[in-house]
């Protein structure tokens, strides 16, 4: 019986979870409540926050699990080879397949509430300190700002994402520009 | 792949931590340490500024799931406290190989009001106290900070959770709907403003600055109704301005939710001294109401603003190693596991001295409401008064009088933390539990059930289906949603008079008359209430969680049996109990306790008569049980309880003023505050006397008019264009009919299109705004109304006989108009059709006269002026222009338990005997005071009283409303009643009449202001 009930909460957890995803890829995180939320789903109001203690617990678990496949991904390639242009191009091509939720959160950032906005810089920053480190380590002159380059301007192109492109990717667009930007500031080798 | 167990940053070999976070040895570095290295990096690395990166890593460091804390999840002792409006509860778990140990809970006072203000403090007494109590260690040598080996977690309500004012248009429609989105969000309501809730609108705005709310609820108005009210309600709250509780500097959270056409306007009002939230209206049209957009937004702002605010919080939250979750959260979370686990539906109460908290876990989803004004102390006048004395009285025994009832009752007001003794006073309280957990338990369900009901009804009614459908669809949804009352399967108690009741059949009772479970229920009470912390533990270890609350958290009272029927008669037959190998029956208004000591295991039978039903249709029922049995055939009727022995304990030498040295001489200050801005009228440095006039308001509230300008489309004006057209300035006065736009001449093209170039004021007001982004122009009234009379000829504007006139007055004799308000229309025929014709008044004032002889109306202006006197005899220190004068003076005075009516300053008269009253003096008496004595005094025309004490039913029914909650001081009554000891036959102390009797003749100041509640105010008797 209990086994049942544990089942029923990790499927309710689930329901809640995508159902949140969904509506928050399609309208953004600002707009949705989760008073929709729940009626989407179909479960009392206050059963989202059994689950999830503060909306803002909910929208950030939603941008984790979408932010979590970054970090794997650069996990595995920061194991695997230590060669930062290899690595930027990895990221990019990350975030040229997911690129409607990277567009929606550079889109938003700067309106969500200070909290919110905070953990997911913070989460940013992490990655950043990584690629930061990588490039330390290949003793490269300007690591700062080639980091604050490969972040920024990604950030600029999805930000206006609809400026530059109409379909497709807009990453994908300016990739190889960004690319050959990078190698030229870091010199050396590898242009 | 290895991480560093600090900051999630990848490894490349076998440390634990990575060089940011460890040592030159491999030991992680300390919090501060590694948050100021992570900060440099993110500011050489990345180009943050140092202070945002700094507070970014503070901010983040114990949220992110991979640091460190989350280790000390697996640490083997945890401690949990719950930080409470009055009291800190501490537990402490020890998980060993044998399984797990529980102490506590022990309790500390919460240390978030003054002189603290820190709930940090609370939080180490009561683990100080924990330590000592179990020889446990808790805290660290020093004694100041929690014990670094054991996780430490909290809940908190910490400033008695959630305080709403609501304001709405009428009590009736929009302040119900208003105060439903307050429970629904878990609030508590402290008080609620409408148009029509009978208070003048200074008496308004006097309680909203008493009052310090948490978040305000503004509501009221249809959508495309009339907005003038709102308005005007609007003016009176951003005048009172009310501070937030833990405020400082920060502006107190407004939601907006009310008719939609006025939410430009409510912007412009509250934009700059409030933080305004603009949700949608939550009762758009007459029938519908929509409160969830309210209630969403009220919670977060809770969770985001106001939890954050309690002073000490921000320091608790570094040292916690898991997210703080409020209070009923916690709880939430223990039903939720005990509702999943026993696969059943609960029902918890939880009665405090303030409030009581329903919550039900029912198939599955989780609800409650807070009765912030029911409760067994300091709201138990309140539950008296809202139960009726009547109903009170009738579940006690009839020897035992009314008078005492009732004088306890006051008296448990007064004192709150005084504990009942003797048979009697249990079963007063014990009845008023009773009636607070009954009334508390309807509003749940009529918040949650017909709510949503009602809810889902109005959604269905919308979708556009087929009579067939219709019906299976509607069927099939209601058989989703079908619940009864009996399906309850569990209730819960507790809370001080439920887990303080030392007999358990007592605190059975209270929860059985208060709940009023239906079929067959187990009855539990929560001892101490660590419902809250095994709710926090178990985002933990939920194992342990549910095994505690299973096992330690709660005592098993009972098995109650409750037969329900549509018809019975009394003293018929109900069913026949067959009880291991008893058997007996039991006939309708009997109860019958089976009392089980040993606990054994015993098989129960029921067989039920003819309409007679426990659970669906079925016809008999048997269970195995361990605990006593209680069954209740009363079906309703609640009798009055049995006392072994009616004695009555003099509620005088029960109750007492316990306080040592109430005569205190020297200086104080005494500030005198004005509702709104008006004048002040003394400077620093002044010497006043008793009547000196401090300060004065002339008139109401002024009005504030809101222009739009854009909204007049034929002005073609945007946010460009408006400053170059626009004609007046901040501070200009406004004539009604001057220009506010001017375009200059229009061509001939733009006239035949009608385009206008003009705009003129509709109003009369000094303009205090202009708003170029939307166009609004805010324009506050010129109070320079007259004193004079002013004749209007009605009948000759309208062109009608005198006698006419009153078929066409839209006002009467007494009602306050303001000035270019309409107060007569006439419809006349022209060759368009019927022409509308309007009287307008030309001046502020009150219709004083309607003369159908000569068909004029008189309007006057004769509104007294607000005025504050000093009353005391001082020195002026400080004087805050416009606002308030703080009065420096040498007096002997002391405090009373309970004042009525307000402030009072005059000659002391010592009275002799009961008849020797003193006209135009307060009058100080030594004894009891009765009815024939309030009377006795308001013939002869006293200023105000001083007496140890009055009957509680006496008072109640000299102030015509009885006494709630303990806020008073506005009472409409002849002359302010100070009362020294409490209700009943009390006698002046000693110290007091010496005082008193001495200083008669001598100058006297009272002030009737009470409030029993958190930030006790007594009034007080100043003799200078």
């Amino acid at each position: 019986m209990s086994n049942k009930r544990q089942l029923q909460k990790i499927q309710t957890r689930k329901n809640i979870f995508n159902t949140a995803k969904m509506m928050f890829l399609q309208r953004g995180f600002i707009d949705v409540t989760t008073a929709e939320i729940a009626k989407e789903a179909g479960v009392a109001h206050g059963t989202i926050f059994v689950h999830f203690p503060t909306r803002e617990d909910l929208v950030l678990s939603v941008i984790d699990s979408e932010m979590s496949g970054a970090q794997e991904h650069i996990d595995r390639l920061l194991t695997h080879s230590g060669n930062f242009v290899d690595l930027a191009i990895s990221y990019l091509d990350y975030l040229a397949g997911n690129e409607s939720f990277h567009a929606l959160i550079a889109r938003e950032l700067p309106f969500y509430k200070p909290g919110l906005r905070d953990r997911i810089i913070f989460r940013q920053a992490l990655i950043q300190m990584q690629f930061a480190d990588i490039l330390k380590h290949e003793q490269v002159p300007n690591p700062t700002g080639i980091v604050q380059y490969l972040f920024g301007m990604s950030h600029y192109y999805l930000s206006m994402r609809d400026v530059f492109n109409t379909e497709g990717s807009v990453i994908e667009r300016f990739k190889k520009s960004m690319i050959d930007t990078i190698k030229i500031m870091m010199g050396g080798s590898d242009q | 792949m290895k991480r560093c167990k600090s900051c999630g940053k990848i490894l490349d070999d076998d440390r634990t931590y990575c060089d940011n976070c460890a040592d030159e040895t491999g030991r992680r570095r300390r919090y501060g340490e590694i948050v100021e290295r992570m900060a440099e990096r993110m500011s050489s690395d990345l180009g943050y500024s140092k202070d945002f990166a700094e507070t970014l890593t503070q901010n983040n460091m114990k949220q992110l799931p991979s640091w460190a804390r989350k280790g000390d999840r697996m640490k083997d002792r945890i401690i949990i406290t719950d930080i409470g409006s009055t009291t800190t509860k501490a537990i402490l778990l020890v998980r060993d190989m044998d399984g797990s140990r529980m102490y506590g809970p022990v309790h500390a006072p919460t240390t978030v009001e003054k002189p603290f203000e820190d709930v940090m403090q609370g939080v180490i007494n009561s683990l100080d106290e924990l330590q000592k109590k179990t020889g446990q260690k808790t805290l660290t040598d020093s004694g100041n900070a929690i014990d670094s080996e054991s996780l430490y977690l909290t809940t908190s309500s910490a400033g008695g959770g959630l305080q709403i004012l609501v304001v709405g248009l009428t009590v009736f429609d929009s302040a119900s709907s208003a105060r439903r989105a307050s429970y629904g969000a878990g609030g508590v309501l402290l008080d609620v403003f409408a148009i029509d809730d009978k208070r003048s609108a200074i008496e308004q705005m006097l309680a909203m600055q008493r009052l310090f709310p948490d978040i305000i609820l503004f509501s009221g108005g249809i959508d495309g109704g009339a907005v003038a009210g709102l308005i005007r309600l609007g003016e009176l709250l951003s005048m009172a301005n009310p501070q937030a509780k833990f405020g400082g500097e920060d502006k107190v959270p407004l939601v907006y939710a009310g008719n939609k056409d006025a939410q430009k306007v409510m912007d412009v009002i509250f934009r700059k001294g409030f933080d305004l939230h603009i949700v949608p209206n939550l009762r758009p049209t007459m029938t519908d109401e929509n409160l969830e957009p309210a209630c969403e937004k009220i919670h977060q702002l809770f969770m985001d603003h106001v939890m954050e605010r309690a002073p000490g919080y921000s320091a608790l939250k570094t040292i916690v190693g898991d997210d703080i979750i409020p209070t009923p959260t916690g709880v939430m979370k223990s039903m939720q596991i005990l509702s999943e686990t026993l696969d059943t539906n609960i029902m918890a109460v939880d009665i405090g001295g303030a409030t009581t908290d329903i919550f039900s876990n029912i198939m599955g989803n989780f609800y409650r409401t807070v009765s912030a004004n029911y409760g067994m102390s300091y709201s138990i006048a309140n539950v008296m008064k809202d139960a009726t004395r009547d109903k009170l009285l009738a579940m006690l025994p009839s020897e035992i009088d009314g008078k005492y009832v009732t004088n306890y009752i006051g008296n448990k007001m007064l004192f709150p933390t005084t504990y009942p003794e003797g048979t009697v006073q249990f079963a007063i309280e014990r009845a008023a539990s009773a009636l607070a957990i009954a009334m508390s338990k309807r509003q749940h369900m009529e918040m949650h059930f017909n709510a949503e009901q009602i809810g889902f009804l109005d959604r269905f009614k919308n979708r556009d289906f087929d009579k067939f459908t219709e019906t299976v669809y509607y069927n099939q949804k209601m058989q989703e949603r079908r619940f009864h009352p009996r399906d309850l399967n569990v209730m819960i108690g507790a809370g001080g008079v439920i887990a303080a009741a030392k007999d358990p059949k007592d605190a059975l009772m209270m929860v059985v008359d208060g709940l009023q479970p239906l079929g067959i229920t187990e009855i539990w009470r929560d001892r101490h209430f660590t419902s809250p912390h095994l709710g926090k533990l178990s985002d933990i270890d939920e194992d342990l969680a549910r095994k505690l609350l299973l096992n330690d958290c709660y005592e098993k009272l009972a098995m109650v049996v409750t037969p329900m029927s549509r018809k019975i008669k009394p003293g018929r037959m109900v069913m026949t109990v067959q009880c291991d190998h008893d058997s007996f029956t039991i006939s309708a208004g009997q109860l019958r306790y089976l009392d089980n000591p040993e606990r054994k295991t015993r098989k129960v039978t029921i067989e039920l008569e003819k309409n007679v039903y426990l659970q669906d249709n079925e016809r008999t029922a048997s269970f195995e049980t361990d605990l006593p049995i209680l069954i209740d055939a009363r079906f309703g009727k609640i009798a009055a309880s049995e006392v072994e022995q009616t004695k009555l304990q003099p509620i005088e030498a029960h109750f007492h003023n316990d306080r040592q040295d109430r005569v205190v001489e020297g200086d104080d200050e005494l500030t005198i505050e004005l509702p709104y801005p008006g004048d002040i009228l003394v400077n620093e440095g002044d010497l006043v006397r008793a009547d000196t006039l401090v300060g004065e308001i002339l008139y109401d509230p002024p009005h504030i008019y809101i222009v739009e300008l854009f909204n007049v489309k034929e002005l073609d004006l945007d946010q460009h264009n408006l400053s170059e057209f626009i004609q007046v300035k901040v501070g200009d006065k406004v004539e009604m009919g001057q220009n506010l736009i001017d375009r200059g001449k229009s061509t001939f093209i733009e006239e035949l299109r009608g385009r206008v170039r003009t705009f003129q004021s509709p109003v009369r007001g000094q303009v205090d705004k202009i708003n170029y982004e939307d166009g609004t122009i805010v324009m506050r009234e010129i109070q320079d109304y007259s004193n004079k009379p002013k004749k209007i000829d009605v009948a000759h504007k309208l062109g009608v006989k005198p006698q006419q006139i009153r078929a066409y007055l839209k006002k009467q004799k007494g009602d306050f108009v303001h000035a270019s308000e309409v107060i007569a229309k006439r419809l006349v025929d022209n060759q368009d059709g019927k022409m509308p014709m309007f009287v307008h008044t030309p001046t502020t004032g009150t219709i004083t006269d309607v003369d159908l002889k000569n068909g004029t109306v008189t309007v006057q202006y004769n509104k007294e002026p607000y005025r504050r006197y000093a009353n005391l005899t001082g020195t002026v220190m400080k004087v805050i222009p416009n606002h308030s004068a703080t009065i420096r003076y040498r007096g002997t005075q002391f405090d009373g338990v309970i004042g009525f009516g307000g402030e009072a300053g005059a000659t002391l008269h010592w009275m002799t005997n009961e008849h020797d009253f003193k006209t135009g003096c307060i009058n100080a008496y030594g004894h009891k005071i009765h009815p024939q004595m309030l009377l006795g005094a308001k013939k002869a025309g006293i200023v105000g009283l001083i007496a140890p004490g009055i009957d509680f039913d006496d008072i109640n029914d000299f102030l015509s409303q009885p006494i709630g909650v303990g806020l008073t001081g506005n009472e409409n009554i002849p002359y302010p009643i100070i009362l020294t000891e409490g209700f009943g036959d009390f006698h002046m102390p000693d110290e007091l009449i010496e005082l008193l009797q001495n200083a008669s003749d001598r100058h006297c100041y009272i002030n009737g202001m009470t409030q029993i509640r958190a930030g006790v105010i007594r009034p007080r008797v100043v003799v200078v």
